[in-house]
């Protein structure tokens, strides 16, 4: 079995393909909706949109461009943003713990992110910052929750996997905690905090993608430029820094970039579970574990899944919504299992 | 490369103490280096060998002394830095995603990263470790050797002058044992610095040419393998006793299975002299030794089974030339021998004219009141070549107060117990 020549030409197949299908989901997205339009209309107001403007008419009501313009289209954006931001954090780390099964959801990164957004918008702390609180305070929250899981799971300067994932699940559980506790000291802003908690797309604008999209590309292009070093982190902290690379700065700052893109991706769109977990891992058995062919891989991938996910989550029951974290941990529930169950075969 | 104008030993290591937590584990070592050297590391389990190798690979910090690597203490290197000049290869590592064999290789240029030369560096690497068909192959897939050899490949990718190895020799046949030092005799051929810590003695004694004996923390010894395979350094730092065989270019030990308990002060005090020949005393000296004595032997023939015994134990032994009867002197020597032990054992020999003067001393030692145990005195008779006086003699002694035992087990015995009843 030739691996290696097979994983270039696998890579680059699969690369195509993901671009292909993504551009057809991306259409897909577009044409359907609960308006009341027929897909004919949508992409007739679309090509409208893209050559004359919000203000442009044909042969489609009136209101479709802005609704394309202000509704769809930035939904669709920011479930692409998203759903490569929680991949590429997944994969980093699942990289950085060297474990299959980390996760920003399972390790606690996404809870602390919630407490911080929670935070946000029941205290409404730090108001100059405006629409810019909740992301930092998310994110400050996620790095928290790292480091808390992080140092738990630390004995004499050896990680274990196992501990990581008991670390995690205790410390999310914690901050789940009082982030239970400060919704019920809160009435007014319960709604909000529960909506933002199911994790959804629904309320996707403009600014949030503008705000969004610029620290993903920087975190995605940080784990890029630290993928060979990721790979070498693979065999473990010493055996890397042996090869040559400063482990402990490199995981650290691999650390802070994929909860920062976590945080980015969380704070406006609430929890979304699993999405970090299956993506990465089903790519890895497709391009293999090179993280300098995974991340491009998984960022497509998850942006693919996660739109897709959103889209099946505003049309199935249309008018009504499922939010889209319910569909995702209602397929990554039953795949972290199937992992579990595998590796503890292996 | 920071090493092309360096003067003077490669590592120079002074006082180098470590404590892992609470726990001293070296205590200030001290060891030179020289470039191009092929040096062994060795020592029993928890002497800190390993730890030693970690100090040279800059892996773990001193608390005292330091590890200088070409005059630059090994823990202030960059990471990239030091992996250009020092190659490690762990005692195991763990890679549960599955890259193939040569992207594992591969990572070992990173520190060179970007070179065109990256390819040929991977590709010999494999070549070297023999795992060209296997380039391909998912690591996660390989066996226990093939993955110890995959980490052989990946440190020999560095291209660095100099190697660490911590028991490289770990899950592999004896083949491919082989094979791997092979390997290293062929790296250190072309004028790399290899350090190898090994805990097969013999093996490190085949291909090292120096090799440090690391015991609770300290160099207990070092010295080129003819010195180390020394059955007293050897009991000292293993605690263990071994037979040396000097026949061919390098030594070799073999240990002596034992129930016997071990050496005691009082066995090794006691001075103990066989009288030998006809390879009828090679298993009574081997039973005396397993029970931490060090008999001085003879006269033996240098043609003797016995002699070559002796030999193998390192013990005293009187020759003399073969098919003659023994010359004066060394009846002389031996009568010298028979006065100053506080035990004489006689050996089940076959006595002709040649050798009775064994008996004779024997007779004396016994009227002088010393200890003087015959093995198997019973057969006598069978053994006597002169007509009966060989016969004579041992009655005499036997009248005069020595003692006769059934076998070597017995003998043994029997000095054990003047051993721990010897006043102090």
């Amino acid at each position: 079995m030739n691996l290696g020549g097979d994983r270039r030409t696998t890579y680059r197949l699969a690369m195509t393909a993901l671009v292909v299908v993504l551009v057809a989901v991306v259409i897909a997205a577009i044409i359907t909706g609960a308006a009341g339009m027929s897909p004919g209309q949508s992409l007739r107001a679309l090509f409208a949109l893209l050559r004359r403007g919000a203000g442009a008419t044909g042969d489609f009501p009136a209101w479709a461009p802005r609704l394309l313009l202000d509704l769809r289209l930035p939904r669709i954006a920011l479930a692409i943003v998203t759903g490569a931001a929680l991949s590429t954090a997944g994969a980093s780390f699942q990289g950085t713990f060297r474990n299959p099964l980390a996760e920003p959801y399972l390790l606690g990164v996404s809870a602390g992110a919630a407490l911080g957004a929670t935070v946000a918008i029941v205290w409404k702390p730090l108001g100059s910052l405006g629409i810019y609180t909740l992301p930092i305070l998310a994110f400050v929250g996620a790095m928290i929750a790292a480091f808390l899981v992080y140092r738990l799971a630390t004995f004499g300067g050896r990680t274990q996997s196992a501990s990581l994932l008991l670390s995690g699940v205790a410390v999310g559980s914690t901050l789940t905690a009082i982030l239970s506790f400060l919704m019920v000291t809160t009435e007014r802003d319960l709604h909000t905090v529960v909506v933002w908690l199911m994790g959804g797309l629904t309320s996707a604008t403009w600014t949030k993608v503008y705000i969004t999209l610029p620290v993903v590309a920087v975190g995605f292009i940080y784990m890029m430029f630290l993928a060979k070093r990721m790979n070498l982190l693979l065999m473990g902290e010493e055996r890397a820094r042996e090869l040559g690379v400063d482990s402990q700065r490199t995981r650290r700052n691999l650390m802070i970039a994929a909860s920062l893109v976590t945080a980015a991706a969380v704070a406006f769109t609430g929890l979304i579970g699993f999405v970090g977990l299956m993506v990465p891992h089903i790519m890895r058995l497709i391009v293999g574990p090179d993280h300098r062919r995974l991340l491009p891989a998984s960022a497509l991938f998850g942006a693919l899944l996660l739109l897709l996910a959103d889209t099946v989550a505003r049309t199935v029951l249309a008018p009504a919504e499922i939010p889209v974290g319910i569909i995702t941990a209602a397929a990554g529930g039953p795949f972290f299992l199937y992992l579990l169950r595998r590796r503890g075969g292996a | 490369m920071g090493t092309a104008g360096h003067q003077g030993p490669v590592y120079d290591v002074r006082g180098l103490t470590v404590d892992l937590g609470a726990r001293r584990v070296l205590e200030s070592v001290d060891l030179q280096i020289p470039a191009g050297r092929f040096l062994g590391i060795l020592g029993p389990n928890g002497s800190g060998k390993t730890t030693l190798l970690r100090a040279l690979a800059g892996t773990v910090k001193p608390v005292a002394g330091e590890a200088l690597l070409f005059g630059k203490p090994t823990h202030t290197y960059r990471a990239a830095e030091l992996a250009r000049v020092v190659g490690v290869v762990p005692q195991q590592f763990s890679l549960e995603f599955s890259f193939t064999v040569s992207e594992m290789v591969a990572m070992g240029r990173y520190a060179h990263s970007g070179a065109d030369h990256d390819e040929t560096a991977v590709t010999a690497a494999l070549a070297d470790t023999g795992l060209g068909d296997l380039a391909d192959r998912a690591v996660t897939q390989l066996s226990g050797g093939e993955r110890q050899r995959a980490l052989i490949a990946q440190t020999l990718a560095q291209e660095t002058p100099v190697l660490l190895l911590d028991e490289p020799l770990n899950n592999l046949d004896l083949n491919h044992q082989l094979e791997v030092m092979q390997l290293l005799g062929r790296l250190h051929a072309a004028g790399r610095t290899v350090v190898v810590v090994l805990h097969d003695l013999n093996i490190a004694a085949q291909y090292c040419e120096h090799l440090v004996l690391v015991d609770r923390g300290r160099v207990a010894a070092q010295g080129t393998a003819a010195e180390m395979l020394d059955p007293k350094v050897i009991l000292e730092v293993f605690r263990v006793r071994v037979a040396v065989h000097r026949q061919g270019a390098r030594p070799y030990i073999t240990p002596l299975w034992t129930k016997a308990r071990e050496a005691t002060p009082e066995t090794e005090a006691l001075n103990v002299h066989v009288m030998a020949g006809g390879g009828a005393a090679s298993e009574l000296l081997e039973e005396l030794v397993l029970h931490g004595f060090t008999p001085s032997v003879g006269v033996v023939s240098v043609f003797d089974t016995d002699y070559v015994t002796a030999q193998r134990y390192e013990l005293d032994v009187l020759s003399a030339p073969p098919f003659q009867p023994f010359p004066a002197d060394a009846v002389a020597q031996m009568e010298d021998l028979a006065a100053h032990s506080d035990a004489v054992v006689v050996a089940p020999v076959f006595f002709s004219t040649g050798n009775i003067d064994l008996l004779r001393v024997a007779l004396e030692s016994a009227r002088r009141g010393r200890t003087v145990v015959f093995v198997d005195a019973g057969s006598i008779a069978e053994r006597d070549l002169t007509d009966g006086r060989a016969a004579e003699l041992v009655g005499q002694a036997l009248q005069a107060g020595a003692i006769a035992v059934p076998g070597s087990r017995e003998a043994a015995d029997v000095l054990r117990r003047i051993a721990d009843d010897r006043p102090r």
